[in-house]
């Protein structure tokens, strides 16, 4: 037999684990009508049944679309059955949504997840007894372990076949007898199998449902008066402490908790000290650098073994270089191919592929910060800073998936409940140093400043710094004013990373990056290599003739106050990072690799150094850090902003901030190295303060009124 | 031109049809050549928060 | 009447009243703020906010704007 089984549960409680498990490969990935939120469905293995993955949510509220959306599903499609998927090292909570879900009157089963992690405990819990109480089949599962799915999916078939209705627990007498009295109003006006959904919504004055049908709560007022007499309370209360208290209730009688430790758990002991108030903003900036001092670090205290892997491949790349230009030679192959093949595919390739060493050490430390749960203690140290600039903290998840990638970071903006808190995300995100923007990092850090720690923790900074300047600023603009939107956020328990998985996050990004090396960046390098070799009428000639060097010349005076010197390569780089940011150092590797040969070999990187300096390069990594990220990710903004005018206004913004600031690091790091960064920079970068200043501290012309409602803007 | 250009132009060639071949064949099938390590998408996107779609697999029944 | 604003750090509290209307309020009572509840304030983030507290055995960070509209004894 085929049914529909809607999964539904809290966020964070292996939801997406069960589905993949249930589900295997055969999923599709849509829209829920009218909102931007997932709704993934798919065949569950081994049968004809369809799995529809309903949002994560706490509680059946009307107050978010996940809300919404998965109860408009299970009342308007009639699911044949519901897995309730609960955590159960947290079961109270979860068990709140699991009760209003038994009032809905679909055939359900409770997959009681993470048995594995109670097992280890020494806890115990009485399923059957649980079972009994909550008048539903429950079934102890792991998903992660894939215990118990088997079993799970045959139940949960046999309860649609049969349908077999829950069998709800009943709460204080005069909760029940307003609730028989709602029931009666609601006869014939809703179906039977929901009734007592709609009675507990209409009491507890659910804004959708009472509007729905008007006037009923009224005929109710004497059973809601002496319940609300009763408990000195007001209903809605009344029910949630009811149904509250009931969870307890049966926790108490079926739940065998294994004595902890007095002292709290290890975990607690170093949150004590990782979120503390005072070290916590020290020890997130202590963290990042040690990443980049292992990663990067080349100077007094020795090399580290990032910066000697990398170092030692560069030579390799380098001298492969030399040795096919060689052989090209010697065997008369034809002076264009060997160029496209020593300066093009080797130069550009070659230059991005150095940093491997660096990245696979990038990318462990991180991943290991992430799996180990450090990242969702950033967050809860940020809060309050961002909080004061007017974004909510949840805005600072997708901050953090953003430092892997801008995609998924633009993405998860989605669950933030505040629409303009949520565009305003979406726009800053790509200012967070992602993982392409990590080998430049590398690169200026390595060429200029000794593989510095300094310049890893400055582009964290500077991302931060941005999105709060743009905080501030965008939430002056009408079409995003409003106020933040409630943070309330869970922080998981530290926890081992799990072998596997942690290998496969690292191995993935790892491989990521060396297949964008051989796709995209190759097929770059050669447009780069083709460009800069000849000239509008195809005649190979030298780089300063080439149709490059018209073009770079062309644009390269917008960047002469950023302190990017005379030469057009830097600017023709900027341009090529909109393909993938990685390009920038891929171009710069083909280009310099072009100039060497004029230039009787000198290295790559140190043609970098001299024609830069400390302070242009410190600009031109700011700028790269901050505009325009690359065309995938604007992609991705232009899917949550809706439009190309949202979209087209926030590229625009970023590169113009970008600018600002770039020009007023240029000038701040030639102050302070004692480079001389001319006139033009200075009364510009005075300007900028000025125009910054202006903006951050002019008066917010909604702050007053405060009810603006921020609407998405068309 | 020599035998051994040609052999070397064939060579490229073919290196630029395959990545080209591959980069297509993603954007068809609507598939983001991001860095986040797609593979355990969940786990790169942080605890609080799912995302499927960012490593969306093959779409078939 | 105190509010989980000013309950110290360190100090476990028993909930009487959830004040304020709609989303938020609702949203906290979801989360399982309610009459009754036991709450123990583990701690408070660097800069003040948010507050982090250990409530029906798991933990939760609350804004303090939030943590206002819970009453406590």
């Amino acid at each position: 037999m085929s049914y529909t089984i809607a999964l539904a549960g809290n966020p964070n409680c292996g939801k997406t684990t069960l589905f993949n498990a249930l589900t295997g490969a055969s999923q599709r990935v849509g829209n829920w009508p009218g909102v931007t939120i997932d709704k993934k469905t798919g065949r569950i293995r081994g049968t004809d049944s369809q799995l529809v993955d309903l949002p994560g949510i706490y509680s059946m509220s009307p107050y978010s679309p996940e809300e919404m959306v998965s109860r408009n599903f299970i009342i308007d499609e009639k699911p044949d059955a519901i897995i309730n998927i609960v955590d159960a090292t947290n079961l109270e909570r979860n068990l709140f949504l699991t009760l209003q879900l038994i009032d809905m009157g679909t055939p359900m089963v409770v997959a009681l997840n993470m048995m594995d992690e109670i097992e280890k405990f020494g806890d115990r819990i009485d399923v059957e007894g649980l079972s009994k109480r909550l008048g539903v089949p429950v079934m102890p599962i792991s998903a992660a372990k894939k215990t118990g799915i088997d079993e799970l999916v045959k139940k949960v078939h046999e309860v649609a076949g049969s349908k077999i209705r829950p069998i709800p627990p009943k709460y204080d007498g005069s909760i029940e007898s307003a609730v028989a009295e709602a029931e009666k109003a609601l006869e014939g006006k809703v179906p039977d199998e929901n009734a007592r959904f709609y009675a507990f919504k209409l009491l507890e004055d659910d804004p959708d449902i009472a509007g729905k049908f008007p006037g009923l709560k009224d005929s109710l007022s004497a059973q809601i008066e002496a319940a609300e007499k009763k408990f000195d309370d007001s209903m809605d209360s009344i029910i949630a402490d009811g149904r509250y208290d009931r969870i307890s209730e049966f926790v108490s009688e079926t739940v065998e908790r294994a004595p902890r430790d007095e002292k709290g758990t290890l975990s607690d002991r170093i949150d004590r000290i990782v979120t503390s108030r005072w070290l916590g903003i020290p020890i997130f900036i202590a963290v990042i650098a040690l990443v980049y001092m292992i990663a990067m670090y080349d100077g007094d205290w020795g090399t580290s073994p990032g910066a000697y892997a990398t170092g030692w491949l560069n030579d390799w790349f380098g001298e492969l270089g030399e040795n096919v230009g060689a052989w090209c030679e010697d065997n008369g192959v034809e002076p264009w191919i060997q160029g496209l093949l020593v300066d093009g595919i080797i130069g550009g390739v070659g230059a991005v592929l150095g940093f491997l060493p660096q990245m696979i050490i990038l990318f462990i430390c991180l991943v290991l910060l992430e799996e180990i749960g450090y990242m969702a203690r950033v967050a809860f140290v940020m809060d309050r800073v961002f909080r004061y600039f007017g974004l909510s903290g949840k805005s600072f998840i997708p901050l953090l998936v953003g430092t892997g990638c801008g995609i998924p970071g633009v993405m998860s903006t989605r669950t933030i409940e505040s629409e303009s808190d949520r565009r305003i995300t979406a726009m800053t995100v790509t200012f967070m140093p992602c993982g392409a923007k990590l080998p430049v990092i590398a690169m200026i850090a390595g060429a200029l400043f000794g593989g510095s720690a300094l310049v890893g923790v400055f582009s964290y900074v500077l991302g931060i710094v941005a999105v709060i300047i743009s905080g501030i600023v965008l939430k002056k603009l009408r079409k995003f004013s409003g106020t933040p939107a409630p943070f309330i956020m869970e922080l998981p328990p530290y926890h081992m990373p799990q072998l596997y998985s942690f290998f496969k996050a690292v191995f993935d990004r790892v491989w990521a990056f060396v297949k964008k090396a051989g796709t995209i960046i190759l097929l770059s390098s050669i447009l780069i290599w083709f460009l800069a070799s000849y000239d509008i009428g195809l005649h190979m000639v030298d780089i300063g003739e080439s149709m490059l060097a018209s073009i770079g010349g062309a644009i390269h005076a917008i960047f002469m106050p950023l302190g990017w010197g005379d030469d057009w390569e830097f600017s023709v780089a900027t341009i090529t990072g909109l393909v993938a940011k990685e390009n920038l150092i891929a171009t710069m590797g083909t280009l310099f690799g072009l100039e060497e040969i004029s230039d009787e070999g000198e290295e790559i990187w140190s043609i970098l150094a001299d024609t830069l300096g400390s302070a242009g390069g410190m600009s031109f990594l700011t700028f790269n850090l901050l505009c325009a990220p690359c065309f995938a990710a604007i992609g991705a903004m232009h899917r949550e902003l809706g439009t190309w005018k949202s979209t087209g206004f926030a590229v625009a913004y970023q590169c113009i901030l970008a600018y600002l600031i770039s020009v007023i690091v240029y000038v701040a790091v030639g102050l302070i190295c004692g480079e001389n960064t001319g006139t033009l920079s200075y009364v510009l970068c005075i300007i900028n303060i000025a125009a910054i200043a202006y903006l951050l501290w002019a008066k917010d012309p909604f702050r007053q009124l405060g009810k603006d409602d921020g609407e998405a803007s068309e | 031109m020599n035998s051994v250009s040609l052999a070397l132009v064939a060579a490229i060639a073919l290196i630029i049809i395959a990545a080209a071949a591959h980069l297509i064949n993603n954007w068809r099938k609507g598939r983001s050549d991001c860095g986040c390590g797609c593979g355990s998408c969940n786990k790169c996107s942080g605890a609080n928060v799912d995302l499927p779609e960012c490593c969306r697999k093959e779409q078939k029944n | 009447m105190r509010t989980l604003r000013e309950a110290e750090i360190g100090s476990t509290v028993t909930v009487v009243k959830i004040r304020g209307e709609g989303a938020i309020r609702r949203h906290i009572m979801d989360m399982g703020i309610t009459k009754g509840c036991q709450i123990y304030v583990r701690k408070v983030a660097p800069l003040g906010d948010p507050v982090e507290i250990t409530l029906r055995g798991y933990e939760l960070s609350l804004r303090k704007e939030y943590a206002e509209m819970v009453e406590i004894d």
